[in-house]
């Protein structure tokens, strides 16, 4: 009998010492974790401020598959400029065709993965008008020297059909798949307000639009436009 | 005694009754609500600390894309090129270190592999600057202009020939951000005009030529042809 006495004693006693040491063992664990997080967030305000900013400016793009295309639209001043943020996988070789009326051109980019900007811009001067295309370290200038066209574009630019993807919405190309990054093309009914001779020769063109395709270039070939 | 010996059992638990109680520590009611004031600081810690990471891993590539001149080390030049939005769109923001006097440079000829002699030069103070190359056709000649904040601060004219359009090999030195000793030129641009060969085909100069470079070195240093190259 006196043997479990002491031993039920030991245990009070052991438990109130527990609770004596457990609170203030708390007190310290949650007073550290709050110093952590006061310290924490005052390191990530100025990373957050410019990580704001930045991607205000830059969009945000979000690698979920880091072996596909993932593209998205950038907001530009400019109507005549489109922009895009574009991640590529590594080893991956990126064709783009830019058609812009009859003419088209190819351009390849390979090397290591990352993320480039993609830049579209098309300027109406006194003899024509022109498209620039910017990928990366690479550009190419198209143009075609009929003002009265380039004028026409410039002036009708509302009543063109314009596909191009929305600002902000992301997309990821797997990378057997092309996908059409801006195609503007002048509908028939807007032909007769030209002029005959820039309607007939508006008509003679293979083509009567500005498209910029880009994926791999077997893809590419698959899809008919290498 | 046999009272004794029920009020004994009643009085002691028995051996699994102290067992079970063993295993069933009870609790304060402050130690519970500690115990959840822990988690949680240290969860709002995990979940501050992850956001951090996350936006520290993104912003080298975000600064990159967004051309943002980033100065780690202030005693460096350091230039990032604004993206282009033509083919002859040739803009930079430039930091030039705050303990030294500066002067810029633009050659029209002459120019090979190493600087050429300056056409016209100009100080440019120490800080945080917008620079941007251009040219454009005015006459019979071709207006070049280096504009410093928004001001033309470096100009001259050459005759319509002197670019005859059949192209060039360089450009821009500097695209992303980058950082420079200072004792060395700042060449932002240099550029060599081609020349029409045999056939429909075009050459580089084998020997000086006509070209553009644009750089910068410190005052007082020589920004001719002895000046080294980065």
């Amino acid at each position: 009998m006196p043997r479990i006495d002491a031993k039920h004693r030991g245990e009070g006693q052991a438990k109130v010492f527990m609770q004596r040491a457990l609170n203030p063992l708390l007190i310290l664990i949650a007073v550290a974790g709050l110093v952590a997080t006061v310290v924490d967030h005052r390191r990530q305000a100025p990373i957050a401020a410019e990580y704001r900013q930045l991607s205000a400016a830059m969009g945000t793009l979000d690698i979920t598959d880091p072996d596909r295309f993932i593209i998205r639209r950038l907001k530009t001043e400019d109507p005549f400029d489109f922009a895009w943020r574009f991640y590529r996988p590594a080893d991956t070789n990126l064709m783009t065709r830019v058609q812009f009326f009859s003419g088209a051109s190819s351009s390849t980019a390979g090397g290591s993965q990352g993320e480039v900007l993609l830049r579209v811009r098309l300027r109406f001067e006194d003899l024509g008008m022109r498209v620039f295309f910017k990928h990366g370290s690479g550009s190419s200038t198209s143009g075609v020297g009929n003002a009265e066209l380039g004028k026409f574009v410039r002036s009708h630019w509302e009543d063109l059909d314009i596909q191009v993807t929305e600002v902000g919405e992301q997309i990821e190309l797997p990378l057997d798949e092309t996908v059409t990054l801006l195609r503007i093309s002048v509908p028939d009914r807007l032909l007769e307000d030209l002029d005959d001779s820039v309607r007939d020769r508006l008509k003679r063109y293979t083509s009567r639009e500005i498209k910029v395709v880009l994926g791999t270039p077997d893809a590419l070939a698959k899809a008919g436009g290498s | 005694m046999s009272h004794g010996e029920e009020t004994d059992s009643e009085s002691f638990p028995s051996p699994p009754d102290v067992q079970r109680r063993r295993v069933r520590p009870s609790f304060h009611l402050l130690t519970i609500l500690l115990l959840v004031a822990a988690i949680a600081c240290w969860l709002s810690f995990y979940q501050l600390w992850s956001e951090t990471q996350r936006m520290e891993s993104e912003l080298p590539s975000l600064r990159e894309l967004a051309r943002e001149l980033v100065v780690s080390d202030p005693s460096m030049y350091a230039v990032v090129r604004h993206h282009q939005l033509w083919n002859d769109d040739f803009r930079w923001r430039i930091y030039l270190p705050p303990d030294g006097n500066y002067e810029i440079h633009l050659a029209t000829r002459e120019i090979a592999g190493d600087l050429p002699q300056p056409k016209v030069s100009k100080p440019i103070a120490p800080g945080e600057h917008e620079l941007e190359l251009r040219t454009a056709p005015d006459g019979d000649e071709v207006r070049v202009e280096v504009l410093l904040d928004g001001k033309v601060h470096l100009e001259t004219r050459e005759p319509d020939e002197w670019d005859d359009a059949s192209g060039s090999v360089g450009g821009s030195k500097f695209s992303a951000n980058r950082q420079q000793q200072p004792d060395q030129p700042l060449i932002l641009f240099h550029r060599r005009f081609s020349f029409p060969n045999s056939g429909n085909t075009v050459r580089a100069p084998d020997g000086p030529g006509r070209g553009l470079v644009l750089w910068i070195t410190p005052d007082g240093t020589p920004s001719g042809e002895s000046a080294p190259r980065d």
